[in-house]
Parts: structure tokens; C-alpha cells; sequence
């Protein structure tokens, strides 16, 4: 077997499991509902797109469309597709992770491993399963970016001549448009495109990339100016902020005349949740945790297996600024990658700058799976160069860094359990709540709606997390 | 060194390969169901369990054992709202409420004097809402079905 397929095989393990997880998992109430009896009031895709083009702050119209889409597309079986659908998008997005990495050797092989492991093991993996609106478009984002990045990867990373080069430009192009008008985090296709092809991966040719940039340039004319759909405002939500959550009327009491400070915490705590797992949603958890005296294992191995990876991340770049210093040494591809994953995550945490959270800084973390898979690969590289000792020191201190990460890969199953019993439960006790609220449909088609799909979640057989061994929930979370 | 890395993360999939081919068969470790009667359901906090079971007939003013170390380190004999009371669970206990026949006052009576005894105003606030219309509050001589 090749060094390729065996991580091929591994990916493809790890993807069914989370994939069945998925599966088992009944449509969320919260944030899905509306949007379902939305596309079931809607008439037609075209409309529901329509309509979203209006609205202030965001300008997601493809968002509403696919929804629609799907929902015309289940006739009725919403579980099959929307989360049939949901299950494709991670599969898909382990597949073009695997993909995009420079596979060639058992030490390439063996980086990929450790890499896909931080990929499903670090906690904004998470943001791709819990939630679903009802379809995850911070997945959607993150597996369009992948899709962009190989492209860029496509032929050796150098342009195609002829009616294939063309192709590939017009699918970066595509793929751009998709994302943008999906989600904000779209406009890191660009970031991408743009960012390999500085670094020298350049399957979108430099045509491609006017054309991308171009489009780009459309994207902010027609939001800031054509539109005038704005920005959201600091009262939207309520957010993290070192220690404490506070609510959209404490921000703007705090903040209002000086949101610059609460918009530069974000980008910051954006940047140190992907590095070393804390803050969450901006809020320091585990120091909070550590103050009150209440640390759980959970927080230890995330916390130290992120600063430790961090820490392999910044070696590796050390190291190569020293050897292009001393030698002229070219970069290889892992390298490149590990540039654009630079990039991708500065550039994703200024896109949070209006609130921090961790499904937002979504695709910064696959990025940093990409980066610890270039890491990973030059230290095992470095021990192979040296004596036995320090090849006993590499070894020793790779079993330990992956046994870490696969430890919190593994707890992605217990967290999707615990998320599908909540989200079992808020069924069970929607009605209740939507009819002392006013919310309760009157008309007999959307009623239907709701009560097909509170059938459909009541039906699912999910296990009680409280009749699970305590340990997991110590070293998993929730 | 190359097998060092590599090897938790292969030791990952073969488990995880494992869990998958379980799944096959319907035994998937993590997402085996224990039963559990309507009465633990509501002390174990699971609104949608209680809901199911009420849909298939179950008497929601019926004792059930609870399990011990469930709710108490002994097992105990309570009716699901007993139990949702014990447990400290107002929303359980509406899901209750909500999908179940209304209670007689007596039983009505019983359940809101233990929510007071428990020192629950949500509880009671909740059981308020469902109150039988003959029914009174009068507490003397109520005591916990629990030790």
C-alpha cells in the first residue's frame, strides 16, 4: 500500500465515524426552524435568494437559497438530506484536506496522520458539527477554501496552458462567487488564491487571480456601495471578553465609543484560540477554570497539546528562516502551504473582528492542521539527520505530541453525542416554549413542519450522557 | 521515529475502524441506549425519553423503581414528576405536565407541597401553571417518598 492511500484509508476511517455521528444527530431547533419554515414559505430558490439580497448587515443570499434548495429537494425527508448533506460536506472536507498534502513517503505519511488528527481534534472542528443552520456553512466555507487550495495545488502547482488552465481559472472564479455570497468568510478564497500564488503554487494562473481579484473587488462594490448592506453593529450578540460574557447592552456601554478596542480583542483572541485552544468564543475558559480552582483534564490536554504544537510550528519556522538565510535553500511545497496557513489565519481573524467565536476562526483551524502537518514532517526530518539520540528525543516527543492529538481527535464522538441529546431534548420542549412565546405555527402547513421534525429528533435513539463513565466528559469536555 | 508519530494516530483508526464495523451491527459503543423506565428518564434529565414513552402509553402518575446511584445511592420508587422534583428539573417536569393528562388535585396537591418542601420556586411556578382547578395547598403531614 502507498504511503497516499494509508492515509487515504485513515481519512476515510475517521470521516465514516463522524459521518455516522452526523447521521445519528436530529436538525437542531435553535437557528434551524426559522430558516426551514422560511424556505417552506418561500416560493421558489429565486425568491428566497431575492430576498436575502435586502437585508442589512450580512449579504448571504446563497445561504437562503441552498436551504431552499435542499428543502424543495426532501420532499419531505428533511433528515435524509439535510443531514445526508451535512455528512457529504465533512467527508468531503477530510478528503480535499488529504488531498491538498504532499504525500510521497512514510515521513510524509506519518506528518499527514498527526495532521489529520489536529484537524478533527482541535476544538473549531467542532463549530463544523454542532451546528447547522440547517445546513453548516462554516463547513461549506471551509471545504470551498480547501477546493480553492487545490486548485492552486493542481498540476505541481504550475498553470495549465490551453482550455484546461482556462477551467481551472473559471472554477477559482466560481468557487469565489459560491462563498462570498454564502458567508463573509467567503472572501478567504481570495486570501487563498492570492496568498499560493505569492508562495509559488500557481495551478490558478495569474489570469485566474485578476479574475478572482476582480471579482472581489465587485463583492465590495456591490455590498458597501450598491447595497449599502453594512456591517453588523456591536449589539448583535453577546460575547466573550477575557474573562466574563457580556451582553450586546453591556458592549455597547463599554465599547460604543470606542469599538476599536473591543473589534482588536477579537482579531487577537481569534489568533490565540487557533494556537493554543484558549480563548474559546473569546472567552478564557480554561483560566477561568485554573482560577476557580475547577480544571478538568480537558482543559490541560487541550491547552498543552495546542502550545506544544505551536511551539513544533514555530521551530519549523525558525529553522527554515535560518537555512534560507545560510544556504538559499528553496521552499518546498509543505513550506509553501505552511505560508498560506499563515496567512489564512490573520486574515480569518480579522474577519472576527465584530465578534470572536470559534466556528468563525473555522477554516483558520483546518489551516493550522495544514501547518502542523509541514511541522511535523520538518522535525521528523531533523531527527532522521542526527544520531541516535536525538532521534530517541524526536521519537519520544512525537509519541506523546500525537498521542494528545488523537486523544481529542477521539472525543469529536463524545461531543457530537452530548450535542445530539441537547438537541433532542430542546425538541422535546419547543412546543412548550413556542407557544407561551407566540411563536407556535397556526396554519396547518408549517405546524406539520415542526411537529414531522420534533417526530423525527424524538424517534432518534441518542444515549444519556449522564449514564456514559464520568471520565470522558473529564478528558472530552462537552 | 517515523512510527512514533505515526502510531497514535493509526492506533486511532483501527478503534475508531472497530467502532464503525460495530455500528454495522447495531452495537455501536457510543451510541448504545440504555433503557430506562419513564421515572429515571425524568430524574436522569431527558425530556425527549419522557415524551416518547408518554406517546407510547406509559402512566406518567405511575412509581417506577429509579435505579440506585441514578438519582439516590438507594434505589427509589417515584412517579417521573416525584422524580423531576427530586432531581430539580422544572422543564422535565412541564414536558410532563404538557404531555400528559392533567393530575388530580390530590396527586397535585402532593407534587407542589414536595416542590415546597424541596425549596423550588420554579418547580412550583411550573406546577402552578397545570393546577386542577378544585385543587388546595395544604401541606401538613406531606413528606418527602424519598430518603
Amino acid at each position: 500500500m502507498s504511503s497516499r492511500a494509508a492515509v487515504l484509508v485513515l481519512a476515510g476511517v475517521l470521516a465514516s465515524a463522524i459521518a455516522f455521528d452526523l447521521w445519528r444527530m436530529p436538525v437542531q431547533p435553535s437557528d434551524a426552524l426559522t430558516e426551514l419554515l422560511d424556505a417552506q414559505a418561500s416560493s421558489s430558490v429565486a425568491t428566497s435568494f431575492r430576498n436575502a439580497v435586502g437585508t442589512t448587515s450580512y449579504l448571504r443570499p446563497l445561504r437562503i437559497a441552498q436551504i431552499k434548495a435542499l428543502f424543495d429537494l426532501s420532499q419531505g425527508h428533511y433528515r435524509l438530506v439535510y443531514r445526508g448533506f451535512h455528512a457529504l460536506l465533512i467527508v468531503a472536507l477530510i478528503w480535499l484536506f488529504v488531498r491538498a498534502l504532499p504525500i510521497e513517503s512514510p515521513l510524509d505519511a506519518a506528518a499527514a496522520a498527526v495532521a489529520l488528527t489536529v484537524l478533527t481534534g482541535l476544538h473549531t472542528f467542532l463549530g463544523f458539527l454542532r451546528e447547522a443552520f440547517p445546513i453548516n456553512h462554516f463547513l461549506e466555507i471551509a471545504v470551498l477554501v480547501l477546493i480553492a487550495l487545490n486548485l492552486t495545488l493542481s498540476n505541481g502547482g504550475v498553470p495549465r496552458a490551453g482550455w484546461r488552465g482556462w477551467l481551472i481559472d473559471l472554477l477559482a472564479a466560481i468557487t469565489f462567487v459560491f462563498a462570498a455570497l454564502t458567508l463573509e468568510s467567503g472572501v478567504l478564497i481570495w486570501v487563498v488564491i492570492a496568498t499560493a500564488w505569492m508562495a509559488g503554487l500557481r495551478g490558478v494562473s495569474a489570469r485566474g487571480l485578476v479574475l478572482v481579484t476582480a471579482l472581489l473587488a465587485g463583492y465590495f462594490v456591490l455590498r458597501f456601495w450598491y447595497l449599502d448592506t453594512g456591517l453588523p453593529s456591536l449589539t448583535e450578540r453577546t460575547s466573550g471578553y477575557f474573562l466574563e460574557r457580556l451582553e450586546p447592552s453591556e458592549l455597547q456601554q463599554r465599547f460604543g465609543d470606542r469599538a476599536f478596542v473591543f473589534y482588536a480583542y477579537n482579531v487577537v483572541a481569534s489568533i490565540l484560540s487557533v494556537l493554543f485552544s484558549e480563548p474559546r468564543d473569546g472567552l478564557f475558559v480554561a483560566t477561568r477554570a485554573w482560577r476557580g480552582g475547577d480544571v478538568h483534564p480537558h482543559a490541560y490536554l487541550t491547552v498543552l497539546s495546542s502550545l506544544a504544537m505551536t511551539i513544533v510550528m514555530a521551530w519549523t519556522a525558525f529553522a527554515w528562516w535560518r537555512a534560507s538565510r545560510r544556504k538559499r535553500a528553496t521552499l518546498g511545497r509543505s513550506g509553501r502551504l505552511a505560508i498560506v496557513a499563515v496567512v489564512v489565519l490573520m486574515a480569518n481573524a480579522a474577519l472576527s473582528f465584530s465578534y470572536a467565536k470559534d466556528d468563525i476562526i473555522a477554516v483558520a483551524g483546518v489551516f493550522y492542521a495544514i501547518a502542523a502537518f509541514a511541522s511535523v514532517r520538518a522535525v521528523l526530518e531533523y531527527g532522521q539527520g542526527g544520531g541516535f539520540m536525538r532521534a530517541a528525543v524526536v521519537s519520544i516527543a512525537m509519541l506523546a505530541l500525537g498521542s494528545a492529538w488523537a486523544m481529542r481527535s477521539s472525543g469529536v464522538h463524545h461531543v457530537m453525542n452530548e450535542h445530539a441529546f441537547r438537541t433532542r431534548n430542546d425538541w422535546a420542549e419547543l412546543p412548550i416554549k413556542w407557544q407561551r412565546e407566540g411563536r407556535w405555527p397556526s396554519d396547518a402547513a408549517p405546524r406539520a413542519l415542526v411537529e414531522g421534525l420534533r417526530d423525527i429528533a424524538l424517534d432518534t435513539d441518542v444515549p444519556n450522557p449522564q449514564m456514559v463513565p464520568e471520565w470522558r466528559s473529564q478528558w472530552y469536555g462537552d | 521515529m517515523i512510527a512514533a508519530a505515526a502510531l497514535p494516530a493509526a492506533y486511532l483508526g483501527v478503534l475508531t475502524a472497530g467502532m464503525l464495523l460495530r455500528a454495522v451491527v447495531g452495537t455501536h459503543p457510543l451510541w448504545r441506549v440504555e433503557p430506562v423506565n419513564l421515572s429515571e428518564a425524568a430524574a436522569l434529565r431527558d425530556p425527549a425519553t419522557v415524551v416518547r414513552l408518554i406517546r407510547r402509553g406509559e402512566d406518567p402518575y405511575q412509581r417506577r423503581e429509579v435505579r440506585a446511584d441514578l438519582l439516590f445511592n438507594d434505589r427509589a420508587e417515584l412517579t417521573p414528576l416525584e422524580a423531576a422534583i427530586a432531581s430539580g428539573r422544572p422543564e422535565v417536569a412541564e414536558v410532563i405536565l404538557w404531555s400528559a393528562p392533567r393530575p388530580e388535585p390530590a396527586v397535585w396537591q402532593q407534587l407542589r407541597c414536595l416542590a415546597q418542601l424541596e425549596e423550588d420556586e420554579d418547580m412550583g411556578e411550573v406546577l402552578d401553571r397545570y393546577k386542577p382547578e378544585s385543587a388546595v395547598l395544604e401541606c401538613s403531614g406531606v413528606t418527602r417518598p424519598w430518603k
